[in-house]
C-alpha cells in the first residue's frame, strides 16, 4: 500500500517511463521486486482507468486485485472471466489477464490477452501503454525479436502523443 | 466367549473318572477316539468360525476403508449472475429459479430456495452452493425487473445494494453407468437434526444404545409377529440394515441374518454410530428413476421434491422415512395413497415420541403429498454429447461414471430452452412441405466462446444422433464470407468497391468434368462490386474471385477463423461445397462475431472432486490472427445483409442490429443461417438426413429459428464503429467509383485506408458545379 501510494504521488506517466525502461534481461534476485514494482504500477493504471464498468464488475475485479496481490492467479483469473461475462468490453480486465499470463510464464497468452484489451481501450492511452508493455516483454520471453521491436515502436508512439 | 467354552469342555472330558472302570478296553478305545473326534471336530469348528469371522471382518472394513460407493459425475448448468444492469427478462428469471425447484411464497421468502414474486419484483432468499472460486453464501435479495434489465438490486433485509448474486447452478444430469447406483452424498451435519430424530425413532430407537444387534428389539418384534401371525415388524438395527444393503442378498434365512448379526457388531467394533448413521443415510435405496436407482436421501429429496434435504417440510421427511420399508411400494410418484398413509404413520409416531405437537401433526397430516413434476425436468442430450467429449480428452470414462466429480459447464438454461421451443415451433410450421424435417442449432457467447444451447433433433429430447455436432453437410454461401475475407486481406489488390464479372463461368476440373456455376435467380449479372455480391449473395463472382485467390489463401483464412479443414480441390469449394457441422460453422462465426478474435467452443467451465476441491479450470482463450480491419468490412456487409440483403426480412422483426449469412445448398438441400449480435452468435441448420431437396432456402428456413431465438433471449445489438484505420466512402454500387451522398445508386462502403477508390463517378465528377447551380437557385 505504502508503494502504491507512494507510486501514485509520483504521477502515472512516470510509472510508465519506469515500466517502459525495465531492463529486458535481469538477475534472478531482481525478480521478485520487479514484480512487485511491475504489479504495483500496473494496478494505478488499471485502477486509474476512465473506463465506465458496473457494481459488478468492480466488485469481481477488486476481489481479482486482491487474489492477484496475494498471487492466486488461478482465482483472480476466474474472478475477471466472470467480470468478463458481465463486460466483455472492459479493458481493464483484459489487461490484468494479460498480466496474469506474463506472470504464469504464458507470453502467447499474454499477447493475446493485451490486443484483446487494446480492442476496447478506446482514448485510454495510459492502458495501450502498458498492454504493449505486456506485449514487448512478451515477445521477448519468446525470442521474437520483431514482436518486440514493433511494440517498442508503437509504445514510442503512444508516448509522444 | 467361544473359546473359553471349548476350553472348559475340552477339560472337563478329559478326567472323566468314574466311568473308567466300567469300560473295557476297547471300549476305552472307542470312547477315547470319539471324544478325540469331538474335540477335533470342535477345535476345527473354531478355527473355521474364526477364519469366517476374519473375513466377515475384512469384508467390513475393505469396503468401508476406502471409496465406499462409485458417485457419478454432477454436471450442472452455468449459474445465473444477479447484477444490475443486466439484461434479464422476468420470463427469464422465473424460468431459472422453475428449474431450481426454488418454491413461491406469497410473502418475502424466510427460507433459502424460496421466492416471492409480484409484477416486477422479485424477491429471492438463494441457496448457499460451493463454487470452484469459492463459496456463495445464502443472500436475501430483492431484484426490479425494468425494460427487460435488472434496474435495481438491494438487499431484503439491509436494504443496501448489492452488487452482484450468484444464483446455484441447476443440475443437469449424471453421468452413470448405464445401469448405475446414483446419490448425492450428504455429509451428517448437513442433514437436519429433526430428520434424524425421527428417523430414529422409526427404524431405530435404541441405535445410541445398542452394539449393532439389539435384542430386545428382536425379542418384542419376534412377539409382535407370533401374535399377528405373520411378519409385522422387524428387529433389525439401522446397522444391520446397512450391512444387509450393502453386502447381502435380500433373500431371509437364518444363514444370512446370522451374517448379518455378526457383520453389524463387526462394523460397531470398528466405526463410531455417526459414521454408521452417515454411511446408511447415504446408502439407503429409495426408488428407481428408468435404469437410474435412486439411494441415499440426499438425491431422493432432491428426485421427488426437487430442493435439498434441509429445505424439506417434515411431512415430506416422514414421505422418505416412510419409503426405507418399501421404496417401491411406498413410492410417493406411483403410490400416492399408500405413501400418504405412510407419512402419516411416521408423523404419528413422531407425535407419540413428542417430537411434534397434536396441531402440528394434524396440520402435516392434512397436507396433500405434492412431489415434483418429473416431466418438467429437462433433458439436454446434445449438450451434455459435448460436455461428455470435450471431457474425455482429459478424464478417463470411468472416472467420470465413480469418482463423483462435479461438471460445471456453460449451458444456460433458458438460451436453451428458447433454441428447443424455436425448433420445435417452426420445424411444426414447416413440416407440411418438407416432410421428416431435421433440425440442429448451435449457440454461442461471441466473447468467450460458451456453449449457451445445442439441438441435435427436431426433437430437441431424443437422445440420439447430434446432428449439430455429427450431422456435416455443404455449407453453401456459409462460405462466401470467408472467400471475401480472403480476398479484403489483401487490400492493395481488393475492396468492397472492387469489380466482380457476374458472367458466364464455365471451369474444367481436375477430373476433366465441367463446372459451370449459376445465380440462385439463373441470371447474370454483369459486373458487380464485391458488396453487392455478397449483399445478394451471388454465386458466379465468389466463384470467379476465389479461383483467383487460390484454395490456399482460402484455406488459410479458414484457419486464421478457427477452422482447419481441408478443403478438397474442387472450384466448388468456394460456392460451400464442403462438409461441415453447425458447430463448426459457429465456431467460424463466432470469429466475425468477435471481430477476428477467435475463441474455440467450449462447454466446461470447470471440474472439482467430490469434495469440491478445484481439479481442472478451462480457462477462457482468445486468439487474433485476422487483420481487424479486414474482419470489420465483412462484418460491415453482414450487417448489411440482414436489412437489405439475403436476410432483409429480419429487417423489423428484431428491435437490435444483427449481423448474419443465409445459406442454401444445392438444389435445396439444405438451409442454413449464421448470424450474431454483439454478445451471441447462432447457427441454425434444417434438412433431411437423406439429402432430399426441402424446398427451403436459408432464408425460409433456418433463419425463422434463428429469429425466434433472438427475439426471445437477451441480447445486445452488434457495435457499428470502425476501426481506427477505416474510412468510410461513398461509392457508385454499381462502378464502384468515388460517389456523393446525393448521387443516384451511392452507397457508404468501409475502406482501409489507402484501398479507396480513386476515380470518380461523372455525378461524383459534377458534383461542385452541382453544388454551385443550387446556390444560385
Amino acid at each position: 500500500m505504502t508503494l502504491r501510494r507512494f507510486l501514485s504521488a509520483a504521477g502515472t506517466a512516470s510509472l510508465l517511463a519506469q515500466l517502459a525502461c525495465a531492463p529486458a534481461g535481469y538477475q534472478k534476485s531482481e525478480v521478485v521486486s520487479e514484480q512487485a514494482t511491475t504489479l504495483a504500477m500496473a494496478s494505478e493504471i488499471w485502477q486509474q482507468s476512465d473506463i465506465e464498468s458496473l457494481p459488478a464488475v468492480d466488485d469481481l475485479v477488486r476481489q481479482a486485485d486482491a487474489q492477484i496481490a496475494s498471487r492466486k492467479l488461478d482465482m483472480a483469473a476466474e474472478k475477471l472471466e466472470r467480470a468478463l461475462r458481465i463486460s466483455p468490453d472492459y479493458a481493464p480486465a483484459w489487461s490484468r489477464l494479460a498480466h496474469i499470463a506474463l506472470a504464469e510464464a504464458d507470453p502467447g497468452r499474454a499477447i493475446q490477452m493485451a490486443r484483446r484489451s487494446n480492442s476496447h481501450a478506446g482514448d485510454s492511452v495510459e492502458l495501450k501503454l502498458l498492454n504493449w508493455q505486456y506485449i514487448r516483454k512478451a515477445s521477448q520471453m519468446l525470442g521474437d525479436v520483431e514482436g518486440a521491436r514493433n511494440a517498442s515502436e508503437t509504445i514510442n508512439t503512444l508516448r509522444s502523443l | 466367549m467361544t473359546r473359553k467354552k471349548t476350553k472348559k469342555k475340552v477339560s472337563h472330558k478329559k478326567t472323566p473318572r468314574r466311568k473308567k472302570p466300567k469300560q473295557s478296553p476297547r471300549n476305552r478305545n472307542k470312547s477315547q477316539a470319539l471324544r478325540r473326534t469331538i474335540v477335533l471336530f470342535t477345535g476345527i469348528s473354531v478355527i473355521v468360525l474364526a477364519l469366517y469371522v476374519v473375513w466377515l471382518d475384512y469384508r467390513v472394513v475393505n469396503r468401508f476403508s476406502g471409496r465406499i460407493w462409485a458417485i457419478p459425475a454432477r454436471v450442472y448448468a452455468r449459474p445465473l449472475e444477479l447484477y444490475e444492469g443486466r439484461p434479464l427478462t422476468t420470463e427469464a428469471l422465473l424460468f431459472e429459479l422453475n428449474r431450481l425447484d426454488y418454491q413461491r411464497v406469497n410473502q418475502s421468502p424466510s427460507r433459502p430456495g424460496r421466492y416471492y414474486h409480484k409484477g416486477n419484483v422479485i424477491e429471492i432468499q438463494t441457496r448457499a452452493f460451493r463454487f470452484w472460486d469459492g463459496e456463495e453464501f445464502s443472500q436475501d435479495v430483492r431484484i426490479n425487473i425494468r425494460g427487460n434489465r435488472i434496474s435495481a438490486q438491494h438487499g431484503l433485509k439491509s436494504r443496501q445494494a448489492i452488487p452482484l448474486v450468484r444464483l446455484d447452478p441447476v443440475y443437469i444430469t449424471g453421468i452413470f453407468p448405464a445401469h448405475g447406483q446414483d446419490r448425492v452424498l450428504l455429509k451428517l451435519d448437513e442433514v437436519p437434526d429433526l430428520f434424524k430424530q425421527v428417523l430414529l425413532m422409526v427404524e431405530d430407537r435404541r441405535f445410541f444404545e445398542h452394539s449393532g444387534v439389539d435384542f430386545r428389539s428382536i425379542a418384542r418384534a419376534l412377539l409382535a409377529n407370533i401374535e399377528a401371525g405373520r411378519t409385522v415388524q422387524g428387529g433389525s438395527t439401522i446397522t444391520q440394515q446397512l450391512v444387509k444393503n450393502m453386502f447381502l442378498t435380500p433373500e431371509r434365512n437364518l444363514w444370512r441374518k446370522m451374517n448379518e448379526a455378526i457383520m453389524a457388531l463387526l462394523l460397531e467394533l470398528h466405526y463410531d454410530k455417526q459414521q454408521i448413521l452417515e454411511t446408511y443415510i447415504n446408502e439407503v435405496y429409495l426408488g428407481q428413476d428408468s435404469e437410474r436407482a435412486i439411494h441415499g436421501f440426499g438425491l431422493a429429496s432432491d428426485f421427488y421434491f426437487g430442493k435439498p434435504l434441509s429445505e424439506l417440510e417434515l411431512d415430506q421427511m416422514a414421505v422418505l422415512i416412510g419409503m426405507i420399508k418399501g421404496a417401491s411400494y411406498y413410492n410417493p410418484v406411483r403410490n400416492p395413497q399408500r405413501a400418504t398413509e405412510r407419512r402419516n404413520t411416521v408423523l404419528n409416531i413422531s407425535l407419540a415420541q413428542g417430537l411434534i405437537t397434536e396441531r402440528q401433526a394434524a396440520d402435516l397430516k392434512a397436507k396433500k403429498l405434492v412431489v415434483t413434476n418429473r416431466g418438467k425436468r429437462a433433458f439436454y442430450p446434445a449438450f451434455v454429447n459435448l460436455v461428455q467429449r470435450q471431457l474425455t480428452r482429459d478424464y478417463d470414462a470411468e472416472d467420470l461414471k465413480s469418482e463423483g466429480l462435479q461438471v460445471f459447464t456453460t449451458l444456460d438454461p433458458y438460451v436453451q430452452h428458447v433454441t428447443e421451443r424455436a425448433v420445435r415451433s417452426t420445424v411444426a410450421v414447416l413440416e407440411p412441405q418438407a416432410s421428416d424435417l431435421q433440425a440442429a442449432a448451435v449457440v454461442a457467447s461471441v466473447d468467450s466462446g460458451e456453449v449457451l444451447a445445442i439441438v441435435g433433433d427436431k426433437n430437441p429430447s431424443f437422445p440420439g444422433f447430434n446432428r449439430a455436432l455429427d450431422a456435416r453437410r455443404h455449407i453453401g454461401s456459409l462460405m462466401k464470407p470467408v472467400v471475401y475475407l480472403a480476398a479484403v486481406r489483401q487490400h492493395n489488390k481488393y475492396s468492397l468497391a472492387s469489380l466482380l464479372s457476374d458472367t458466364r463461368l464455365r471451369v474444367e476440373g481436375q477430373d476433366g468434368q465441367i463446372w459451370e456455376p449459376k445465380n440462385y435467380d439463373k441470371t447474370y449479372h454483369g459486373d458487380v462490386i464485391m458488396y453487392e455480391a455478397l449483399l445478394k449473395s451471388y454465386n458466379i463472382p465468389v466463384a470467379r474471385l476465389g479461383l483467383e485467390l487460390g484454395l490456399s489463401a482460402i484455406t488459410d483464412t479458414l484457419r486464421q477463423l478457427g477452422n482447419t479443414t481441408v478443403l478438397p480441390p474442387y472450384p466448388s469449394v468456394t460456392l460451400g461445397a464442403v462438409d461441415m457441422s453447425p458447430f463448426e460453422i459457429a465456431s467460424i462465426y463466432q470469429t466475425f462475431a468477435a471481430n477476428g478474435f477467435h475463441s474455440p467452443l467450449r462447454s466446461v467451465r470447470a471440474v472439482l472432486n467430490k469434495e469440491g476441491v478445484p481439479l481442472k479450470r478451462y480457462q477462457l482463450d482468445v486468439k487474433r490472427e485476422t487483420d481487424p480491419a479486414a474482419m470489420a468490412l465483412i462484418n460491415f456487409v453482414l450487417h448489411k445483409i440482414t436489412q437489405s440483403g439475403t436476410a432483409a426480412a429480419l429487417a423489423g422483426e428484431l428491435n437490435i442490429d444483427v449481423a448474419g449469412k443465409t445459406g442454401t445448398s444445392d438444389d435445396l438441400f439444405d438451409s442454413w443461417f449464421a448470424g450474431f449480435s454483439a454478445d451471441k452468435v447462432a447457427v441454425v441448420w434444417l434438412g433431411h438426413d437423406d439429402q432430399r431437396p426441402t424446398g427451403l432456402t436459408g432464408a425460409s428456413g433456418a433463419m425463422r429459428v434463428w429469429k425466434r431465438v433472438f427475439q426471445d433471449i437477451a441480447v445486445s445489438s452488434i457495435k457499428l464503429d470502425m476501426p481506427d484505420d477505416i474510412r468510410m466512402v461513398w461509392v457508385d454500387q454499381e462502378t464502384g467509383l468515388l460517389s456523393d451522398k446525393g448521387c443516384e445508386n451511392a452507397v457508404k462502403l468501409p475502406f482501409i485506408r489507402g484501398s479507396e477508390p480513386t476515380a470518380s463517378s461523372d455525378c461524383k465528377a459534377k458534383a461542385p458545379l452541382n453544388w454551385f447551380k443550387k446556390l444560385f437557385k
